[in-house]
Parts: C-alpha cells; sequence; structure tokens
C-alpha cells in the first residue's frame, strides 16, 4: 500500500514538471528515466551500451506511449528487461543470487559454504 | 663480431650493416632467395639461439617467393613462419600460408587520444581501471554481452568496422584510420566453418588472454612535432592503447584451414621443408577459400577493437564524469600484425608487381604520398604503434621511405618475447610483478595470476632498442614514446 502510494505521488510529480516545462523540448531519454524506478536506469544503461542504436528506438516508443497516456505507471528495471527481450534483445545485467536465511539475506556463496 | 651459426647450424648470418645481417641464398638447401635481418647485435644474437632465423631460412624455400624474406627486430620463433617476419609471394605463382599469417588474424594495435591530462587521471586510476576491467571482458574464452546473430555475423565479417559503428558502436571518423578502412573487400562468410562463427558469435568485443591487453598511457615525449601535431598528441597527455585480435573466430579459421593445407600438400605432392610450413597455391580453390575466410576473420577482428573502443570511451566519460565532446576520445589510427594481402611493391630489377605480402608479427608502415594511407596523414606517413610489454614504454611511428625498399613497406610490431610463458611463470610471482609494476606507477588488473606473472616485462626484449633499429635503418621514424599508468589484462 505504501509503495502504491509512493508510486501515485512520483506520477503526480511528474505530471506537474511536464506542465512545468510544457513546451520545452526534454530529450526521450530523460524523459524515460523520470519513468524508471528499481534499477529500470542500470538495465537503461546496459541497454544503450549493448544495443545503441535499437535502444534510441525502443525508448522513443516507449516515451510515445508515455507521452499518449497508454502507459500511466512507472516502469521497473525487471518490467523494462522483458520488454528488450521481447523484441529479441538479450540485455546482460549482472545479477546476484541472495537467499533469504531466517530472515536474513545471504549470497548463494555463503549458502553453499553453509551446507557444507 | 664473428658470423654467427643458426641454432640448427645450417645457416650462416653474415653482417652486412650496423643493422643489417643476411643469410645468402643458398639452392642446396632450396632457398629461392636471401633472409635478411634488420636488428643489432643484441637482438640478432638472441634470435640464433631459438628457431626464429632457421625458419625464416624456411619460408625463403616456399614456391614463388620474391625478393627476400624479412626478418624485424622484434622478431621470434613462431608456428612455421618466425613472429616479425615479412614475406612476398607471387600473385599467380606463389603460395599463401596460414602459418604466415597466424592464429591470432589481425591481432593488431589502435591507439586512443584524450583531453585528459596526467593530474586529472592519476586520482582515479584505480576507479578507471577496476571499471574498464568490468566492462571489457577479457580472458580465454570470455564471452561478450552483445551475442551476434548468425544474420549480423554474415554483415559484420563483410563490412567489418562499418558494421559496427553503423550499430552504434563508435564514429564515423573511426572508419577513416583504420588500415583499410577497417573493411576488407573480398570477404566471404561462406567459406567460414560453422564453428568459427559458433565461437566468434559470443566474442565480440572481448580482449582475450595472452599478451592482449588495454593500457592507459601518457605520452612521455615527443620526437617529431609535426607528426604529432597531424595526429593531436602532446606531451603529458593520456592516450589509450587496444592489443587484441579476432579471438576464437580467427583462431578456427587458421585450424580449419591448417587442416585443408595440409591435406592439399598429402595430395599434390608438393615439397616443403617444415610441416608447420602448411600452404596451397594461391590461385587454387583452397587459396581462394582462405582468402576470404581470412579476409572475413580481418574484419572481425577491427570490429572487434571498434567496440571495445566504444566502451572503452564510455567507460572515461563515466568515471570522469564528462561529456563525449570533453574528452574527445578520437581514434588515432588501428594497425594490423597478422595479415596478408596483395599489394604491389618494387622486386629487383623487375620493376613493381602484385605480390601476397604475408605480415606475420609485422606492422605496414607506408611512407608519405602512399594512397593507401587516410587524407589525415598523408603528408606526413602511416603511424604505425610499437606497444611494449606490460610496464614498459610503447611507441608511436611514422612510415618511411626506406621501408618500400628494405622491407615490403613493413616495421616491427612489439617487443618480442625472449623467455618462454613457462619459465616466466618459473622465474616470477604475482606479487613480484604486481610490485615492480606499482613501483613504476603502474596499476594492473588482471583476470588470471598466469596472464599477470606469464607477461612479465623481464619476458619481452627491450622494446626501445627495436625502435632504435627502425628509425635508424629509416624504416619507420619516432613519433613519440607512451608509458603506462593502468593495464588491463586477460
Amino acid at each position: 500500500m505504501k509503495q502504491l502510494k509512493e508510486k501515485a505521488a512520483m506520477i503526480e510529480k511528474i505530471k506537474q514538471d511536464e506542465t512545468k516545462t510544457n513546451m520545452a523540448k526534454i530529450d526521450d531519454r530523460e524523459i524515460l528515466l523520470k519513468y524508471l524506478y528499481d534499477r529500470g536506469d542500470e538495465v537503461l544503461q546496459l541497454a544503450e551500451l549493448q544495443y545503441p542504436v535499437q535502444t534510441r528506438v525502443i525508448v522513443k516508443r516507449i516515451v510515445d506511449l508515455i507521452k499518449s497516456r497508454e502507459i500511466d505507471s512507472l516502469i521497473s528495471g525487471g518490467e523494462l528487461l522483458a520488454i528488450f527481450r521481447s523484441v529479441g534483445l538479450r540485455i546482460r545485467v549482472d545479477t546476484n543470487i541472495r537467499i533469504d536465511d531466517h530472515g536474513k539475506f545471504i549470497s548463494f556463496g555463503e549458502k553453499l559454504k553453509e551446507g557444507i | 663480431m664473428k658470423n654467427l651459426i643458426t641454432r640448427t647450424g645450417n645457416h650462416e648470418i653474415a653482417k652486412e650493416g650496423e643493422f643489417k645481417y643476411v643469410i645468402k641464398k643458398n639452392e642446396s638447401k632450396g632457398m629461392i632467395v636471401p633472409v635478411t635481418i634488420y636488428a643489432d647485435e643484441n637482438l640478432v644474437s638472441k634470435m640464433a639461439l631459438d628457431r626464429t632465423i632457421d625458419q625464416a631460412a624456411n619460408v625463403a624455400t616456399l614456391r614463388g617467393v620474391m625478393k627476400h624474406v624479412v626478418v624485424l627486430p622484434d622478431g621470434h620463433e613462431g608456428y612455421g613462419f618466425p613472429v616479425g617476419g615479412v614475406a612476398g609471394m607471387d600473385l599467380e605463382e606463389g603460395v599463401i600460408s596460414p602459418g604466415g599469417v597466424g592464429y591470432d588474424i589481425n591481432c593488431g594495435v589502435r591507439l586512443i587520444r584524450t583531453n585528459l591530462r596526467e593530474k586529472e587521471i592519476r586520482p582515479k586510476i584505480r576507479d578507471l581501471v577496476n571499471q574498464l576491467f568490468h566492462a571489457i571482458p577479457s580472458g580465454v574464452g570470455s564471452s561478450s554481452p552483445r551475442k551476434v546473430t548468425g544474420s549480423e555475423m554474415d554483415e559484420l565479417l563483410v563490412e567489418g568496422v562499418r558494421w559496427t559503428v553503423n550499430n552504434g558502436y563508435g564514429w564515423d571518423s573511426d572508419i577513416d584510420v583504420c588500415e583499410e578502412n577497417g573493411c576488407m573487400k573480398g570477404a566471404d562468410p561462406v567459406h567460414v566453418s560453422e564453428l568459427a562463427r559458433k565461437r566468434g558469435s559470443l566474442q565480440l568485443g572481448t580482449l582475450g588472454s595472452g599478451n592482449h591487453f588495454l593500457e592507459v598511457q601518457k605520452v612521455d615525449k615527443i620526437f617529431d612535432e609535426e607528426a604529432a601535431r597531424a595526429m593531436e598528441i602532446e606531451e603529458d597527455q593520456i592516450t589509450v592503447l587496444i592489443h587484441c585480435g579476432s579471438r576464437g573466430f580467427g583462431h578456427q579459421v587458421c585450424s580449419d584451414y591448417l587442416k585443408i593445407s595440409e591435406k592439399k600438400i598429402r595430395d599434390s605432392g608438393m615439397k616443403i621443408v617444415d610441416r608447420e610450413l602448411a600452404c596451397v597455391p594461391n590461385n587454387s580453390d583452397e587459396g581462394e577459400s582462405y582468402r576470404k575466410a581470412m579476409y572475413s576473420a580481418l574484419n572481425f577482428a577491427w570490429s572487434n577493437r571498434q567496440m571495445i573502443t566504444h566502451w572503452t570511451r564510455n567507460t572515461f566519460e563515466k568515471v570522469m564524469g564528462m561529456t563525449e565532446d570533453e574528452v574527445d576520445m578520437k581514434l588515432v589510427y588501428d594497425v594490423s600484425h597478422n595479415i596478408a594481402k596483395v599489394e604491389r611493391h618494387a622486386v629487383d630489377g623487375e620493376g613493381t608487381r602484385d605480390l601476397v605480402i604475408h605480415r606475420k608479427g609485422a606492422t605496414r608502415a607506408f611512407p608519405a604520398g602512399d594512397s593507401h594511407i587516410p587524407d589525415k596523414y598523408r603528408k606526413i606517413g602511416q603511424p604505425v604503434f610499437i606497444p611494449g610489454s606490460m610496464g614498459t614504454a610503447s611507441w608511436i611511428l611514422l612510415g618511411n621511405t626506406k621501408s618500400l625498399e628494405l622491407s615490403f613497406g613493413s616495421t616491427a610490431h612489439g617487443a618480442g618475447r625472449t623467455m618462454s610463458r613457462s619459465a616466466a611463470r618459473r622465474n616470477y610471482t604475482t606479487d613480484s610483478v604486481r610490485k615492480n609494476l606499482e613501483l613504476k606507477g603502474v596499476y594492473i588488473k588482471a583476470l588470471s595470476r598466469e596472464g599477470m606473472v606469464e607477461e612479465t616485462p623481464e619476458a619481452y626484449k627491450d622494446v626501445d632498442s627495436v625502435v632504435e633499429v627502425s628509425h635508424s635503418l629509416g624504416i619507420a621514424t619516432k613519433v613519440a614514446r607512451l608509458v603506462p599508468i593502468g593495464v588491463i589484462k586477460g
């Protein structure tokens, strides 16, 4: 519930910012960045490094959807990654596997050591 | 100095000048042309201790070899052909040899200049090197975050750097300053095996292992102001040198065609003095196939270095907190070390003719005015880069007129090993190498302990004396000396 409220507040803020800047030209990337959360910016950076040309096209398309209000919620890193994967771009992201061990997150390596 | 005898005792090396040694053509040993060695006394003595010069004499027996076989000052033994060797074969009557190009097809170097000075980089060098190490996959079998699909691979192998730039990994201006504009015309992926394609699809933009490295350097001293100005190089400036090749792709192409060449030799009954010199007639179907596959590997390697350049630029911008324009990391030039291609050269008493020039561990060094040099450098000559070992200096040279007369337009490519990898592992430890480098102000990040120890500076010849020979002969002359401050290695 708290997370939903935060998201709603962020969206409201973005809309206010958009009104303020009104006709001012904003870079598509900058617009998208405001809609990204939960490692979304990291996924975008990696996509730009690994598929620069394709990423520019996809960013423009997502921003078009944002502008036409077809996308009106924030986009997580996982969701952005899924968008890229859906068009065949397999962005490689550094991942850590962490395991919930009695309420404490530990690395996969530590868990294996425990087992030994 | 008395005449030297090669290790096998088969050949006598006569001194003909301060930096010139010759093995005379000896028909009884099958030699069609003489061997010319450009080196000082110390360097030639080291070559005589291993198979370097015997291998050069073997190359002088190959069908269609013209004028002479050249051994450059960094020469050392290789597979069949010596590394640091150049041979020109007649286009119609001669052969083409996978061993004469080597396993790492288009292993080469490129130099990138920046707008940065040492004082800006020093405080951030650890972070910069660590981030570069993270951004650029290195080590044996390392894989790229950018997998290349089958159809992309076909385009890349034909278009070379143009494909890479069109896909957003670099600037249009990069294309102008690559040997052959980063694209060898005549490449045909049809002649590349499925295994080579598979290995290559995962390795675009990776550094690899062995002596390959990426080095952050500063310009230590300028020797030729006019040339340095044309290259936008100044003292104390930060540069980046990238040394790598065609990875598993090129290795597989070479392996595939060595097998084909060995079979061709068995079937045709052609006589060669060393099995490692396996070759095929240049105008045979097999020769044609190898050339098209090898040209594909050349294009792969140029694209590989281009991709690494893109990630290097991005990392510098991120770590330095600067924009692309502020860092201004222009590519100075990109040269190949392992290549065979058709060039027109003068042959004694015959005027000029088309030859298949094999450069194995050698750099093209064309003089001013040559049409193969980009407009930017045509008035001064072709830039040449001679990387030292990690921790020692590297050099920028300029191709000079003597190169056409003396060495088929070629000069050295590096320091050249003087100690085997296993001997280096026996004699040095990771800690000793790291400490030694840190005392010189060089921060290194290497994937494996072996990678660092095997490449200890003591395992290599003195790059400064290699450059001195080239400069004194007028093959390629000194422009600037560069010293490392950070290195990443596989």
